[in-house]
Order: structure tokens, then sequence, then C-alpha cells
């Protein structure tokens, strides 16, 4: 269960980050006396983020016109025996205007124990679709998708619990993942939650094949599904897809994109079905320059309107132009022009304009690449 | 439902019973290793390389195909000295095959104990690039330093199969004796053509074993950061001093940024020339014996225009 202590509340974010760059240096020396020979690696990642509206909008988002530390997170990981790995990294977040101290993570696992199979216990962000296998901070843009947002949270979904993967025994690459986490809260919540009917459970099958020596694509089928304590059953169907054109050191082309359905049955039986998705497109110049744009496109299929009862076509669109510039792979700015649109029954409810700056930066290991 | 099954439970049984008849699988990490390994393990065990011989071996994915090969492996043989840091422990754990990762009887580290050229004497941080902190990785174009990668490598392979020992051990003193003789005609040819010394620069430093292997020097590199593209200040600085020097050649990898290496050519008044790295099939350097002759070849015909005008 996430431990999540409001923190400082009225401290600004420059303090947030010199109060957890003095954590990270109290403890380290310490570690590194205590740990000789552990093999115990740590980090810390910032992600600074700077929002800027250019329009008044309807969104209420206290991150909105100003520059604030999104994320600092710290991560220590390493071998605890022969058999287990270990992984624990808090984070400081910055939301509504407060900074909140969390568990981020906190898991034991091995991948020596069952051929084939890695096998992971406690506290992690599911291991389904694309975003939410990866940490914000390596993300290629800066701002979740809406579908992302809606379906698995801003940042991803985390819980505590087990989950199981197994490469299947066969010449190309189909890996299965099936987990079970506590469930009594979903998405990123500061409450405790309460035991719900169903835990959440989940699984991803991942394949990928090579295109060329420098090229694959990567493709994984994901469902998610949860019943809350009121009868409310969640259920979600998911495809994820990763192209990578690598030129040498250069990450020449990036093609990402998700597709979500959600089925979200209430206790009184009333089914609320959502669409999302978002493709993102990336051409790298060299190995710092990298400009791409992203198309986001979120749909709720059973939109009613209050008065008629008629079914009303609606849809929530997105475009994200992205730059960035990367010095070398631990330090990245940054630049992106968001626009969104939601449209009802061919008319504009809302559109948002806002600029996005980014930097984020990591201190100390990092662990090696993902696909 | 229980045609799936059937089906799984099928490919479990096959794959169970090919591991028991199958040669050993050995993967290697660059194509130079898998050339080596076939070389000593023979008909033995099918060897396959995860790269193909183009890539930058520094900045690699951990791709999945590379992970579904590894779950597989009976050993797996890296370069070591951090040059697959950035993406082999993601492969090696994500197999989940307990005998390929640190520790586990097939893993194998052939740049381990080996002399290792261009040792890091400062304390390391990230200011100065990707810097090797363990020393400069790139051994292998060495045929001293690959036979000494080599007794590594045996000692691997008769762990893991015991009963064919004797082979690998005959195997390995026949291409002990073959990676000498390549040397010693190789190192003639290049002697008779290049004069001892012959300074040449290198666009980073993966040729500088080679140079080392046949008396020639290497003249340092055009990158002042490992893995950074050298400022316009360090390129005017590197080729003028390549010239005041008598460097006689640039030499760069074909990943290396071309423009920068012409750049350094045209200021210093010297050739360059791009040369693999790595053995590559269907090449005419598709084994490492003509890698060697293909890399001493090139470098004559380079240079030796101008030594005798
Ligand atoms: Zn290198």
């Amino acid at each position: 269960m996430t431990t999540r202590h409001k923190l400082m509340p009225m401290l600004g974010g420059g303090a947030l980050v010199v109060f957890f760059l003095a954590v990270f240096f109290l403890v380290v020396p310490t570690l590194a006396n205590a740990g000789d020979g552990s093999g115990l690696q740590y980090s810390v990642a910032a992600d600074i983020v700077g929002k800027l509206g250019l329009k008044e909008s309807p969104v209420t988002d206290s991150t909105r016109d100003r520059i604030i530390p999104r994320e600092v997170e710290l991560m220590f990981y390493g071998a605890i025996d022969h058999r287990f790995d270990g992984m624990v990294s808090s984070a400081a977040h910055f939301e509504g205007g407060a900074v909140f101290f969390e568990l981020h993570e906190a898991y034991i696992k091995t991948s020596k124990l069952i051929p084939r199979s890695r096998i992971k216990l406690g506290s992690y962000f599911l291991g389904i679709g694309r975003l939410n296998r990866f940490h914000r901070h390596d993300w290629p843009f800066i701002s979740a998708p809406k579908s992302h947002e809606n379906f698995l949270d801003a940042e991803g979904v985390q819980d505590t619990g087990l989950e199981y993967a197994w490469l299947l025994p066969i010449p190309f690459y189909l890996e299965w993942t099936l987990g079970f986490t506590s469930g009594f809260t979903f998405g990123h919540t500061h409450e405790a939650g309460s035991r719900p009917r169903m835990p959440t459970h989940y699984t991803r099958l991942g394949t990928y094949t090579d295109l060329s020596d420098e090229s694959g694509i990567e493709l994984g089928f994901n469902y998610l599904g949860r019943k809350a304590t009121n009868g409310e059953r969640l259920r979600l169907f998911g495809l994820d897809s990763t192209a990578k054109f690598m030129s040498g050191k250069t990450l020449r082309w990036l093609l990402q994109g998700e597709l979500w359905l959600r089925h979200l049955r209430s206790s009184t039986n009333l089914l609320q079905k959502d669409l999302g998705s978002y493709i993102y497109s990336q051409y790298g110049f060299n190995k710092n320059w990298f400009l791409g744009i992203r198309f986001d496109a979120f749909n709720e299929l059973t939109r009613t309107s209050a008065l008629t009862g008629q079914r009303e076509k609606n849809i929530t669109y997105g475009i994200v132009p992205t730059a960035t510039y990367a010095s070398s792979e631990f330090s990245k700015f940054r630049l992106a022009y968001n626009y969104y649109e939601e449209r009802e029954l061919s008319e504009t409810k809302f559109t948002d304009h806002r600029i996005e700056l980014q930097s984020t930066f990591i201190l100390g290991a990092h662990p090696a690449h993902d696909f | 439902m229980m045609k799936i099954m059937k089906t799984i439970f099928l490919m479990l049984s096959l794959s169970i019973t090919n591991a028991a008849e199958a040669k050993l699988q050995i993967l290697t990490t660059t194509t130079n290793l898998s050339w080596l390994a076939q070389q000593i393990a023979g008909d033995k065990a099918e060897v396959v390389p995860l790269l193909t011989g183009v890539e930058d071996v520094h900045y690699i994915n951990a791709k999945p195909s590379f992970i579904s090969k590894a779950s597989n492996a009976d050993i797996l043989c890296s370069v070591g000295l951090g040059l697959e840091l950035g993406w082999l422990p993601k492969v090696l754990e994500k197999s989940g095959n307990a005998q390929i990762q640190p520790r586990g009887k097939g893993y194998c580290v052939l740049g381990e104990g080996i002399d290792v050229l261009d040792k890091v004497t400062k304390k390391v941080d990230r200011s100065m690039g990707d810097v090797h902190p363990e020393g400069n990785p790139h051994f292998s174009l060495s045929p001293d330093h690959l036979i000494k990668a080599d007794s590594n490598f045996v000692g691997v392979l008769a762990t893991v199969d015991p009963t064919n020992s004797d082979y690998y051990l005959a195997q390995y003193k026949k291409t002990k004796s073959e990676l000498q003789q390549l040397r010693d005609r190789i190192r003639k040819e290049l002697s008779a053509k290049l004069e001892k010394g012959t300074k040449i620069l290198e666009y980073h430093k993966e040729f500088t074993y080679f140079f080392h292997a046949y008396g020639l020097h290497s003249a340092g590199s055009m990158e002042e950061l490992p893995g950074v593209p050298p400022s316009a200040g360090r390129i005017a600085k590197v080729a003028l001093k390549a010239k005041a020097t008598g460097v006689k050649a640039a030499i760069s990898a074909p990943y290396s940024p071309q423009k920068i290496v012409q750049r350094v050519s045209a200021i210093a008044k010297i050739p360059s020339v791009v040369l693999p790295v790595h053995v590559r099939a269907n090449t005419e350097y598709n084994s490492y014996p003509k890698l060697q002759k293909h890399l001493a070849a090139k470098l004559i015909k380079t240079i030796k225009p101008q030594v005798q005008p």
C-alpha cells in the first residue's frame, strides 16, 4: 500500500529539491560506508516541469502557469542475495499546491528461480501497456496522453501485489505477464482505499519482431479488471505498440501508440464505455535532437444527454508537438505545445492551448535500458 | 481452451526433447567473439552473435529478440570491461535464465583478466563523457588479446560441457596457434609497407589494440570526451596537432560522424578512411582473419602513397 504523508504543504518547489538532495547526501555516504561490497546502487531522478496556459482554460490544474519539480525520485536497487534483487524508490510529488512524499516502489524480484520466468513481489507500476511500464522521466514526451490520464492516471497505476512473467518456449519472443494486486485503490490517490470485491488482476501478452538489423517492433495485448467495494466493475482492454529504427547511436524514428477500451459497470448495472488512444511519432536528427508529434483521442462511447436521454457523439482530441534536446542519456530538455479540443454533437465545447517545458536529469547509476 | 493447452504442452515437450539432443547453444554479443567461440566449440555448439557487426556496441537497445535468444542459451559471452553495460544486464535478467546470469556457469566475460590499454588512473565522473572506467574494452582487434580472452572462454565451455573438455582444449590450442600465425603474417605485411610507429588518429579509441598488436601508434582520439562529438575548437586543435606531429591518417568506424572526420582530415591534410570494427556476414571481412587482412590492406592503401611519393 502506498504510504503518503502530506509533507511541508506550504513549502515551495525549490525547497523540496534542496530537502531531497540533503536527504540523499546524508543517507548515501552512510550507505556507502556500511554497504561496502553489497553492490547497492542509487540514483536521483528529477523531473522539472513548467506549464504555461495560452488561454483561459476550464481545466483546473494547480500546476498551470508555474514551474515546479513535478517529481523528485530517489531510487535504491541492487542484488539482495544470490537469488533476489530489490528496488526501493520514493518520490516527492507536487500536487494541488502541496508536496507529497510517497513510497513509489518497493519490491523484491528474481529471474533465477524458475526457468524463463521473472517474479516480482511488492509495490510497483503494473506491467501493462507501454507508458505504465516506464517511469515518467523515461517517457519520450512531457505529459501523459489523455487516454492514459483517464484510464491509468497521469503517472501510471501502481499497487502492491505479485507479478509473474513467463517467456514461452518458442523460437520468437512471446512473454506472458500475469499479476494480482490488492486493488484497495486504483490509480493515483491519497486515500487508503477499501477492500475491493475483486482485487486488481491484469495480464499482458507481449511479442516482438526485428524489422531489420537496427529496427524492431513490439506489440502488447492487455487486460485489466477490478471490482470496487461499491460494486463498480472496471475492465480495461488495451493494445500497445512500439517501433524503433536505430541508425548507429541515433534513434532515427520512434513510433509508439496505445489503444484502450474501458468498460465501467456501475453498481446499478449501468455500463459506461470509453475509448482512448494516442500515437506518437518522433524523428531523431542525431543523438541530441528529436522532434515528435503526438495525436490523442478520447471518446465517451456511452455519453447521453441528461435532458433527452439521447446519445451524444463526442470526442476530445489533442495535438502535441514535442522537441527534445538530450545532452546525454542522463539529461534531457523538452518543449511541447499542447492543443486540446473537446467536441460534442459537432460543436466545440472547449479548447485548451498550453506550452510545457521540461528538464529531467539523473544523478547516480541508471539501470540498463529496455527496448 | 483445451486446444491452446494442448498446443502449449506440445511446444513445451518439443523444446525439452530438442534441448536434450541439440548442440550447445552459445550466444555472444559481438561477431568477433562469435567467430572465436565457433573456432573453439567446433561442431559441438551452435554459436550465434546478438549483434550483426554494423552496430555501435556502446549504444544498443535491449531488444526482446535478444531476450528470447538468451532464454535458450547455455553460455552467453560478452566483451565486458563495461562495454555492454547499458543493455546486456537487462537482457540477462529478462531472459529468466539463471545459468547465463552473473555467477551462473554459462556466464562468460571474455575481457576479464586481459592486459587492458588506456587504463583510467583519474577518478571517473560523468562530466568526462562515456569514459570506459575499466580501461579500453575494444581489445578484440588484437589477436594477442583475443588469445587471452580465448582461455577465459575455454574455462567456461569446459565447465558447462565437461565431457568434451579435451576436444575444446585441443581446439583452443589450434586456434591459438592459428591466431599467432595470423598475427605474424599481418605484422610482416604491415612492417614491410609502413614505418614502425606510424601515427594514426582515431575518432574513438576502437583501433588502439590493432595498432598495439602491429607496432603502429595511436595518436589519440578526435573525441575529447568519449561518446560526445568534439567541438569545433577540439577539431582544430586535434587536426593541427596531427599535422605538426606527422600523423599519417585519420580513421573511424562506419557509425562515427563522418563530417567531423572529414574536417579533421582536411585541416591536418591527411587521408581518412572508414574501417570496420567487427566481422560481418556477406562482406569480404566475414571472418576474423579476413577482417585483420582487410584492416591491414586498407591502412596500407591509405597511408602508403604518402610514404613513397
Ligand atoms: Zn568505446
